[in-house]
């Protein structure tokens, strides 16, 4: 707590001092880059090359000569980025100085991998566009050196983040500095890790328009027996989008501008492939799995553009059975440019349109061998159009519109044979009491989930360039509109075969429920952004951007309804670079996650408690009365996730290609969304029974009024803002020159992450259902929430040779966790109670010093599933390679190796957790344009 | 030292080429190199120390004559079991055996007419199972095999390995306790115990964290206890009749078809969850720990400690927590405690802290079935017969000892087979 305030003061007191000196100092004046775009080998002129400033507008065209000029570009170390249809796309990095002319040739390969140069990893000082905070910014070639089958597989390249197979296997989800999430499961039984906080708190931004998964409800809840696996709870499943189709990932790990919303962890900006593309061939294999990729993009008309991709992939996700996963994926992406172009080449009206479909499927089918009855099939599409409307309005001002409409259909079925003891049951819906029955035995019990998420987004965003107060402004201002719902069908079962199985005769069996009666969510936001530049002297540069951001959940479905809750989010970071090679930064600000519409709304509870159980021999004179109650467990202040965030960093360059990045972080969410159980009591009536004799044929009946009426205390899983998350961490990059004489370069990087969680609320003993059917237990004992504390160094080491000549990049990754460790803070002793929790439902604390008192000694009873000594898993690595290799006729071949020593991980012993590795895993990729194969492309 | 070393290593090698060529096919040879194994010449003697008048009532004189021996090395499967029956001095030999530890079983019951020749004594029999080691050449063994006693009320059956189907659950309330009267008089149920005693015997719980309710000569540490209703006199059991307790005293064949009706039973478990037949007198719940299910007593399906106690005022009786659990567990007095059993799993994988309960109560637990094994659930653990009297009325065998007193049969709730 103290050190998140004493960071952020030493932010704020950083960028207010260099606010006030920067105040006094000359105006900055950008420089002007140019040079001569030219092919490399023969040395002639490429013309119409696109090469243009990254983070920034700044775009031109080389002309016949290959010459191109851009002016204004903003001090300090930039890159350019050079496109040229039959060309790979290149980038260079380039120190600008405050005025003055810059000349830089830029050498063009037909193919990347025959570039000097060429990068295979992450940018690790690279930024997103438009945005100061720590960023990781992955190219078009590194993603296409990579073997990955989704977005998740080019995420790897984060600092942090664990290497795995790639694949479709299990839900891909990412979590940003934390122990990342490879499943959603927790969240969907309530109980959230930081992993899991992390992981839906990490917004997905796919061209633009941020990717939902809001309204994703295909979550048994946290009474669910049957396991589901789902994304719901958690961030977006990473496998809808094939790795194969994107162009560049911006990460941005740190402070967030203003524009960004819905997260508390980090932003992660995906572009896809769209422009004029050869027509281009993926086609790869691996003993588990397939995919084909298709794309190619075209000029017509003069003014538009279209490109289309196409991708299918497949992999058997379980070796020894017939399960398998299987993705097939489409974008159609039109760009039209209209209008005199203005300064910096920038047109007038720009409209960029995307239709987007995935459809992605986990299919189990039912093995009758190895597990009868038993099967999963999951069929997940989506269908999204969006469009982003640019028009310039003068030489410093632009106008944006986007708007996009995101549907879903989720369709999950799972089923599997089930046993329960012979018990009393009813099926009723509503609340009250009736005649049941009984059940009992092994029974088939299959459950449908059909959902149907939809979004609506929109943005109007009004950018201005400016020079005021001796620096130069970029400022923003937008408003957000978005809408989210699901209009499925639901949850639903036959209620005679329902998918649990225990039942105590107290806690009721989940109803089906219906998604498209949880009304819709609306939210509105504003935000004001600036970026400042302010230079010193010829080489000194100041970097601010400060932002301010409202986020409103409105009360009703909405637009116009009332506010729910309201966030402020004031941000701001800095960047100072006293020297070319030099930057400092830091970074604060809060942020705000919208909670899930599982958890705004969530499912009602049932309870159904036995008043009669009269099972006679003779069917016919069988009795079972029960009495449904039906608990709301919807929180009406549950409201925003807040975080707030704060980092600290240096960056300096080491000689030409050379770089080292160091950031220090602390973020605290206030406020992630978990369930709080919350004790109740419920009346149940007993019956005295007329006409009870046996043999009559007939059942007896119950006497009214009730006989007596006992206490039934019950839990309820309620929403609640109730988890405190503090991550701090350290994460670190070091790219060294390359080796010139062996055509090798090395790339460390480190992330050490320490979570800690804190849950509000109580835990009760583990015997509370004992505690429910024994009306002679007066009380039970209650705990504090659990602590829980959590911590990871993972050290990745990439060594990379290049032999430009051939085309050849040979990458050996070796990833080493160094450091895993786990511990909850809490005592567990059978003095650690908190108080106790009576029939009626109160909770009664207890103060420490009267605990070992004789009268409380039913009370003491060991805290159960607390890891009170420190966990420690030993540390370990694996190695994995990747060779990449230009193919005649412009062609790649790749071949991967994940885990090439097949390392197995260790056992696990007594007090310490196992780690296994992936299985080693080997396969080819083949990238061709068409057109070597298709004579008419 | 050497000298042992080298003779070590001698005998390692030679045991080596032994093996060897013991396994090679050397064709039309008929002679091959045997292993050198030390073998011996064994006598057993079974002496009747233990019950003194009745062998002298009897005849027998300081043996016992007309036993069923049976020898058998350790780890050797049944077709490799010797037997022999004691002559009138009481021994056996088996000849040319290879050197080990052996397990000796005996099992001499009294016949009906020797039985109403000691009735007063309240003996049975002798059956015992002893483990000696033979070391060779010639080996002479005296063993005093344990009298056999009538005793009064019998837990005779056992059943409670639930139904159980991989990956999907299991059905675990279909099981039954059986009681049997073995005594000459009639038993009054009304207010005896039953229950389940202390039973963390397994990976879970380190053994060193147990044997204060393990190895209690003071008594048995019990953990579900129900009592029988009755104000005294209401439920009688006579000499030879039996008394079912069933968890759930219902049909279970109507929801699992291989399940046991068990509707018929005298008395049922009570719990305040599972069905509740009117028609059959609940338990009462007299302890503090109750089973998950809430459907009454149901024993933890990888180890069985059932015991049955004349009445006990818990609130009398030494109380305790383990490892500070929430609810107490009851010392039976060893003076109330009628009969104490004791089953283990041979489920491959798990370890068992041994001994259950005081040699007192039990001297060696009775192994069954691995649980969830295919049709495990179709057996049960019965009480093994010592002798059937002329009005055939059957005296079962008690010698505190579950692994020679019962063993894996049918599920024969209501009769003994």
């Amino acid at each position: 707590m103290s050190s998140q305030r004493s960071t952020a003061r030493v932010v704020f007191a950083f960028v207010s001092v260099l606010t006030l000196t920067g105040a006094g100092v000359a105006s900055a004046q950008d420089a002007t880059v140019t040079g001569r775009v030219l092919e490399q080998g023969t040395g002639d002129p490429v013309a119409g090359a696109t090469v243009s400033v990254e983070g920034t507008d700044l775009r031109v065209f080389s002309d016949n000569a290959g010459t191109y000029r851009l002016v204004n570009v903003p001090a300090g170390t930039q890159t350019l980025q050079v496109q040229r249809l039959g060309y790979a796309q290149a980038r260079f990095p380039v120190t600008v100085p405050s005025r003055g002319l810059v000349e830089l040739d830029l050498p063009l390969a037909t193919r990347a991998l025959e570039l000097e140069g060429v990068t295979v990893t992450a940018d690790p000082v690279g930024r997103a566009r438009g945005e100061l905070g720590t960023a990781t910014v992955i190219g078009s070639d590194a993603i296409r050196a990579r073997t990955a089958a989704s977005l998740a597989g080019v995420l790897e390249l984060v600092p942090g983040t664990l290497l795995q197979p790639p694949g479709l296997a299990g839900v891909q989800q990412i979590s940003l500095r934390a122990v990342p999430a490879t499943s959603g499961g927790p969240a969907n039984l309530g109980m959230a890790s930081p992993a899991d906080l992390a992981s839906f708190g990490t917004l997905i931004v796919l061209d633009g328009v941020p990717v939902s998964n809001n309204a994703n409800l295909q979550t048994v809840g946290p009474r669910g027996e049957f396991a589901i696996p789902s994304s719901a709870g958690g961030g977006i499943d990473l496998r809808r989008i094939p790795a194969t189709t994107i162009e560049r990932v911006e990460i941005i790990r740190g402070v967030p501008s203003a524009r960004f919303g819905d997260l508390t962890q980090g932003a992660i900006l995906v572009d896809t492939r769209a422009g004029e593309i050869d027509p281009e061939l993926l086609v790869r294999y691996d003993p588990r799995s397939g995919e084909v990729t298709l794309l190619g993009g075209t000029a017509f008309g003069g003014n538009h553009t279209g490109t289309l991709t196409m991708d299918v992939a497949r992999t058997r996700t379980d070796v020894l059975r017939d399960d398998q996963a299987y993705r097939m994926s489409g974008q159609l992406s039109h760009r039209a440019v209209f209008g005199p172009p203005m300064e910096g080449n920038r047109a007038r009206l720009t409209m960029d349109s995307r239709v987007d479909y995935f459809r992605m499927v986990d299919d189990r089918p039912e093995e009758p061998d190895l597990a009868p009855g038993r099967a999963i099939s999951i069929r997940d599409q989506g269908l999204r159009a969006s469009t982003r409307t640019r028009l310039a309005l003068s030489d410093a001002s632009t106008l944006e519109l986007t708007a996009a409409v995101d549907g879903g259909r989720q369709r999950t079925f799972r089923q599997g044979f089930r046993i329960r003891a012979a018990m009393p049951f009813t099926d009723r819906l509503s609340e009250g009491r009736s005649e049941g029955f009984y059940v009992g035995g092994q029974y088939l019990s299959q459950l449908w989930m059909e959902g149907e998420p939809w979004q609506v987004f929109s943005r109007m965003e009004g950018s201005r360039k400016a020079r005021w107060l001796s620096g130069s402004h970029d400022l923003r201002a937008g408003v957000e509109l978005r809408r989210e719902w699901n209009r499925g069908a639901g949850f639903q079962f036959d209620m005679a075969t329902p998918p649990q199985s225990s039942f105590n005769g107290v806690d009721g069996f989940d109803r089906p429920r219906r998604f498209d009666e949880v009304p819709p969510v609306a939210t509105t936001a504003l935000y004001l952004d600036d970026r400042m530049t302010f230079s010193f002297g010829h080489d000194v540069l100041l970097q601010l951007q400060s932002g301010l951001r409202v986020d409103l959940l409105h009360d009703g479905s909405t637009w116009f309804s009332g506010s729910r809750d309201v966030v402020v989010q004031p941000r701001l970071q800095a960047e100072l670079a006293p020297l070319s090679w030099l930057r400092f930064r830091a970074g604060a600000g809060r942020v705000a996650k919208l909670p899930a519409l599982q958890h705004l709304f969530p499912a009602p509870q049932y309870f159904d408690l036995v008043n009669v159980n009269w099972f006679a021999n003779d069917p016919a004179e069988r009795l079972a009365v029960l009495t449904t109650f039906i608990l709301d467990p919807s929180n009406p202040d549950l409201g925003y996730s807040r975080a707030d965030k704060a980092e600290v960093g240096v960056e300096i360059g080491l000689g030409r290609d050379g770089g080292l990045a160091l950031v220090a972080f602390e973020d605290r969410i206030s406020g992630g969304v978990g369930l709080r159980r919350e004790p109740l009591s419920l009346e149940r009536e007993l019956f005295q029974l007329a006409d009870s004799t046996l043999g009559t044929g007939t059942p007896p009946e119950i006497i009214e009024p009730a006989d007596e009426v006992d206490a039934v205390p019950v839990l309820l899983d309620r929403p609640a803002n109730n988890l405190h998350l503090r991550t701090r961490g350290l994460e670190f990059t070091a790219f060294l020159p390359e080796i010139r004489p062996l055509r090798t370069r090395t790339e460390l990087q480190g992330a050490w992450v320490r979570n800690r969680l804190e849950r509000d609320g109580y835990e009760f003993s583990r015997r509370f259902s004992d505690f429910q059917m024994q009306p002679d237990r007066p009380r039970v004992p209650y705990w504090e929430g659990a602590i829980s504390t959590g911590e990871r160094a993972i050290l990745t080491s990439r060594i990379v040779h290049h032999l430009p000549a051939v085309g050849l990049v040979v990458t050996g990754t070796v990833q080493h966790v160094v450091r895993e460790n786990r511990q909850d803070l809490n005592r567990a002793d059978s003095l650690s109670f908190k108080g106790y929790l009576t029939r009626d439902g109160q909770l009664v604390p207890v103060p420490p010093e009267n605990r070992a008192n004789p009268e409380f000694a039913d009370l003491r009873e060991r805290r159960v599933f607390l890891v009170t000594e420190p966990q420690k898993i030993p540390s370990d690595w694996l190695l994995s390679l990747q060779v990449n290799k230009t193919l005649p006729g412009d062609g790649t071949l790749s071949f991967f190796a994940f885990n090439a020593l097949d390392r197995r991980g260790r056992f696990g012993q007594p007090g310490i957790p196992p780690r296994s590795h992936p299985r080693m895993q080997f396969g080819l990729d083949v990238t061709m344009p068409a057109r070597s194969f298709v004579p008419w492309m | 030292m050497t000298p042992l070393r080298l003779r070590l290593g001698w005998i390692a090698t030679a045991a080596a080429g032994a093996a060897f060529l013991s396994s090679c096919d050397f064709g039309g040879v008929t002679e091959v190199a045997r292993p050198p194994v030390a073998r011996a010449d064994v006598t057993l003697t079974f002496t009747a120390d233990s019950l003194p008048e009745a062998a002298e009532r009897l005849g027998w004189g300081s043996a016992i004559p007309g036993a069923e021996v049976a020898f058998a090395r350790d780890g050797a499967g049944p077709e490799d079991v010797l037997t022999a029956t004691t002559d009138g001095q009481g021994t056996v030999r088996f000849n040319d055996v290879p050197v080990g530890t052996y397990r000796v079983s005996l099992s001499r019951p009294f016949t009906a007419e020797e039985f109403e020749e000691v009735r007063e004594s309240g003996v049975t029999g002798v059956a015992d199972a002893v483990a000696v080691s033979i070391q060779g050449p010639t080996d002479e063994i005296e063993i005093a095999p344990v009298p056999m006693l009538q005793r009064d009320l019998l837990i005779s059956e056992y059943h409670f390995t639930p139904f159980f189907r991989s990956g999907i659950g299991s059905y675990q309330t279909g099981g039954f306790l059986e009681l049997y009267n073995n005594s000459d008089t009639i038993i009054y149920l009304d207010g005896k115990l039953v229950g389940r005693a202390f039973d963390p015997v397994h990976d879970a719980t380190p053994c060193d964290w147990t044997p204060a309710f393990r190895t209690d000569p003071a008594g048995v540490w019990g953990l579900e206890i129900q009592q029988f209703p009755g104000s005294g006199r209401d439920f009688p059991l006579e000499p030879g009749q039996l008394a079912v307790i069933a968890t759930d005293a219902i049909d279970h064949s109507e929801f699992i078809d291989e399940l046991l009706d068990l509707s018929g039973a005298d008395f049922e478990f009570t719990g305040p969850s599972g069905p509740d037949n009117p028609g059959v007198p609940n338990m009462i719940d007299v302890a503090e720990f109750t089973s998950q299910l809430g459907h009454g007593i149901i024993y933890n399906s990888l180890t069985g400690i059932p015991f049955v106690a004349e009445a006990v005022d818990l609130d009398m009786v030494e109380r305790a927590r383990f490892l500070n659990q929430s609810h107490h567990l009851f010392r039976i007095p060893r003076d109330r405690v009628l009969d104490v059993a004791a089953f283990y799993t041979t489920f491959p994988g798990l370890t068992w802290c041994f001994p259950f309960v005081h040699a007192d109560f039990n001297r060696r637990e009775a192994p069954y079935l691995p649980d969830g094994g295919e049709g495990s659930w179709l057996s049960s653990i019965n009480r093994k017969v010592a002798l059937v009297l002329p009005d055939g009325r059957k005296v079962l065998q008690h010698t505190r000892n579950s692994e020679t007193d019962f063993s894996v049969g049918e599920r024969t709730p209501g009769w003994i087979p």
